[in-house]
């Protein structure tokens, strides 16, 4: 009997020192073996490769710390153990503890933004900007999913401030001379606008950037062409930034859907410009972009210093200052205006004021999201 | 190089373990040295220099006190005068030359800025319990320079102990018995430690912060605060400690115990038993007893009590807060001594729970604020937030309930009752599953949190 027990107790004991030993050699093997990646889709950055091995790395330590950085970001099933992870904090009732809540119906939810005392100076920087301009401008905030998407956020979450914000935006800019705010808070907050964002991405949909487009021309007296009037076609599994943040891998694909105006799209000519590289194409839509993971891309080609949208359709000239919002709302925009300039001052170094004195626009356009406003560091229009 | 990394857990161990196995056992000690050094110079490429040092003095030294009796006094001395002398210049010399320079504001003493070796203050006290342990002839001095450097370096110990006394693993240097029962008690022990410190410590710590930083954490905030700063160093610590019992295990050493539930103490006098073990035995053994203990009468005992516990004070870092902390609890042992104990006795054993916790708890405070976080001001208002019966903010209210199942968990799990359970089933048919389950679900988990740690989507793309 005794013996048998001792038995036993050396099965366990091989078992588990067996799992353990196993576990850890082919982490080391697989490190070893499995091709590096330079890249990582989900992330959105370059990984760190094997470090520069040399005596004053070594010594300084700098060599240990790249050696981990490099280890970290080349872990073999990276994604499935972040993922693991993700799932374990839920569990544990930390919903959002990587930045996002894991809502209702396969919702995923920015947590919201921490107001990092950035407002107040952006806000001063676009009201000065929109005082002293000579031309007209208009703002448009698209606020955050979660401040709208209340019911589908998780038990406990933090609250949203994205319509005060909004709110103060609209109370500023009333007092301006020759300035409009787009107040979103009326056109986003019928039972339609849950149509209005995708549940794996940050941005907002082609309906979401058509309402805005459309309350933007009512206010402006434009008329803004029916929903019918475009060619609509979905392109199902387009996993986002929500998605890729957070890792809840088990979530459902988003579609998306691209809203064309055959006779706009048609005429336009797209220039890019990027450090000195110039790129040609002739639509809005960039559908190669359809085959990757965060297909939110295929508008206008994702994030470039300077793009120009030239449709020829009229004489009026946009310049359109933007974070990645505008770039789903800029083809709606190319309705109105026979030429655009996009500029995003996250990579655009020039000067705005002299981008103005120096080609004739007509008109000026900001869009940014809220949590753009309150927390960048990049608005710099003055 | 810590243990709860991917470099440790991937590249390190499953290396140093696959060669360790494979040379016969005469090259093993001198393989784990030059591992050892490797784990400590991986962090610290120029340190390792100091750490030969100190080795070999204290070689030098345990071999001439044997030698030559008659001086050994002598020998003793200089080499216990180079080991606290390189830790108080490591270690103290910036806190000394602050306060001259507070003192004589006329001094201009320029400040000593200067890398705090990795684990100095564990292997300082490591190689001084050799060298008195020679002197005093309690174990016989070590000949080979090769076991010597092992037992001081050896990895699993190296940066946060347990301090090993140099006699409780010298036949083991020698001479010791891997085998397959060890090794798998080897796992449990370095997977019960992993997961304390990556599964409660970390997001202890994380509510600790959250809490900690709150513009208005209200007393309940502050309280839980506290409460997570309490658990967190507690499972980070003992973590830490079975990590290295289960290493030296898997290499087929056995160390002693490090913690013992300190929390379910009934006394700050049984919690100091209970709460770091090995610089406990090692005060007591090489300053408490030979100062007199408690041998020369009451005031002397005081006076003896108080020594050691600012020593034990100053000896968890270089700031005012550890010096009030350990007198802090001197203060307390000397009272539960004089009469506390005896009252305490007669109360329902609940209430000296109670009590115990609350002073250790309180004295956690003492021990946070050192000068890096804020110091005494940041202790004073921190104070303030506990007691002012303030409310606290919805997005305190918020952290606190996210992390009450693991506050709970860690509660729970800071108690004997899952070991008592453990051991109740452990031999049960059924259980075997249930526990290679459970040790798989640590690792995997343990690997998931540090891989996330390091995942960081380049969010510059967002807005």
């Amino acid at each position: 009997m005794k013996n048998d027990n001792k038995q036993k107790k050396n099965i366990k004991s091989a078992v588990i020192t067996a799992l353990f030993l196993a576990f850890i050699i082919a982490g080391c093997i697989l490190y070893i073996f499995l091709p590096k990646s330079d890249y990582s889709p989900a992330e959105k950055r370059y990984l760190s490769g094997f470090p520069e091995v040399s005596v004053k790395n070594i010594k300084s330590g700098k060599f240990s710390e790249d050696f981990e950085k490099f280890l970290a970001d080349q872990t073999p099933l990276r994604t499935f153990f972040v993922s693991v992870n993700s799932y374990f904090e839920l569990i544990k009732g930390n919903n959002g503890s990587n930045g996002v809540y894991l809502g209702k119906n396969g919702w995923l939810i920015e947590k919201p933004f921490d107001s990092n005392n950035r407002f107040d100076k952006n806000l001063k920087e676009i009201t000065d900007f929109a005082r002293e301009s000579s031309l007209p401008v208009t703002l448009i905030a698209v606020p955050e999913k979660g401040a709208l998407l209340k019911n589908y956020l998780p038990k406990n979450s933090l609250q949203y401030h994205d319509f005060e914000y909004i709110e103060q935006l609209n109370k500023e800019f009333s007092g301006i001379d020759n300035a409009l705010f787009v107040n979103l808070t009326q056109p986003f907050s019928g039972m339609e606008n849950r149509a209005y964002y995708y549940r794996t991405d940050h941005h907002w949909t082609s309906n979401g950037a058509y309402a805005a487009y459309r309350e933007f021309c009512r206010l402006k007296g434009f008329a803004a062409p029916s929903l019918a009037d475009y060619d609509v076609t979905s392109y199902p599994g387009f996993y986002g930034t929500s998605y890729s943040t957070s890792c809840y891998t088990l979530t459902k694909p988003d579609d998306i859907s691209l809203f064309v105006n055959s006779q706009i799209d048609s005429k336009v000519k797209v220039t890019i410009a990027e450090g000195k590289k110039t790129t040609e194409s002739s639509s809005m839509f960039f559908t190669p972009r359809l085959d990757e993971e965060d297909k939110y891309t295929v508008f206008l080609d994702g994030n470039h210093t300077r793009v120009d949208i030239r449709s020829g359709i009229n004489s009026k000239k946009l310049l359109l200052i933007k974070d990645s919002f505008a770039h789903c709302l800029a083809p709606f925009l190319a309705e109105q205006y026979g030429e655009i300039t996009m500029i995003d001052q996250r990579y655009y170094t020039g000067n705005i004021k002299n981008l103005i004195d120096s080609e004739s626009f007509d008109e000026v356009m900001l869009v940014y999201g809220v949590d753009g406003i309150a927390t960048s560091r990049d608005i710099t229009l003055n | 190089m810590v243990f709860s990394s991917l470099m440790f857990m991937f590249v390190f161990l499953p290396v140093v373990l696959t060669v360790y196995y494979i040379l016969p056992k005469k090259y093993r000690n001198i393989f784990l040295l030059i591992a050892d050094l490797f784990f400590y110079g991986w962090g610290e490429p120029v340190l390792v220099s100091l750490m030969f040092f100190s080795i070999a003095v204290n070689y030098f030294a345990g071999l001439l006190i044997e030698k030559n009796p008659s001086k050994k006094k002598t020998v003793l001395i200089i080499s216990v005068v180079i080991d606290l002398g390189l830790l108080a210049f490591f270690k103290y010399a910036g806190f000394i030359t602050d306060n001259l320079n507070i003192i004589l504001p006329f001094a201009h003493i320029p400040a000593i800025i200067v890398p705090l070796p990795i684990g100095i203050s564990f292997y300082t006290f490591q190689i001084m319990s050799y060298t008195i342990d020679v002197y005093r002839e309690d174990t016989r001095a070590q000949h080979s320079i090769i076991d010597f450097g092992t037992y001081v370096s050896l990895f699993p110990q190296l940066i946060a102990g347990p301090i090993v006394k140099y006699r409780d693993v010298a036949s083991q240097l020698k001479d010791r018995h891997e085998n397959i029962d060890l090794f798998a008690k080897g796992v449990r022990l370095f997977l019960l430690g992993l997961g304390k410190k990556v599964l409660l410590a970390n997001p202890m710590g994380l509510m600790w912060d959250s809490l900690r930083e709150a513009s208005q954490p209200g007393s309940l905030g502050s309280f839980m605060g506290l409460l997570a700063f309490s658990l967190q160093i507690y499972f980070d610590f003992s973590g830490y400690s079975d990590m290295a019992r289960g290493l030296g295990n898997m290499l087929g050493f056995e160390f002693l115990i490090n913690f013992n539930y300190p929390y379910i103490s009934e006394s700050v006098m049984e919690f100091w038993r209970r709460w770091h073990i090995s610089l406990g035995t090692w005060f007591r053994e090489y300053v408490y007893i030979p100062l007199g203990g408690n041998r020369k009468g009451k005031t002397r005992t005081v006076i003896n009590l108080l020594i050691v516990w600012m020593l034990t004070g100053l000896w968890h870092g270089a700031s005012w807060n550890f010096l009030l902390w350990g007198l802090y609890f001197g203060i307390i042992l000397v009272i539960e001594k004089l009469f506390l104990l005896k009252a305490l006795e007669k109360l329902p054993k609940v209430f000296r729970h109670i009590y115990a916790l609350i002073f250790i708890i309180l004295g956690w405070m003492l021990f946070y604020f050192s000068d890096d976080v804020g110091g005494f001001a940041a202790l004073g208002s921190f104070t303030v937030s506990l007691f002012s019966g303030g409310k606290s903010s919805p997005e305190v209210l918020n952290t606190i309930a996210n992390y009450l199942p693991l506050t709970i968990a860690g509660i729970i799990a800071s108690t004997p009752l899952i070991r008592s359970l453990y051991d109740r089933l452990k031999d049960k048919k059924y259980f075997a599953p249930l526990e290679i389950a459970a040790a798989a679900a640590v690792i995997i988990l343990c690997t998931a949190s540090l891989v996330s740690a390091e995942y960081n989507p380049f969010l510059y793309f967002k807005f």
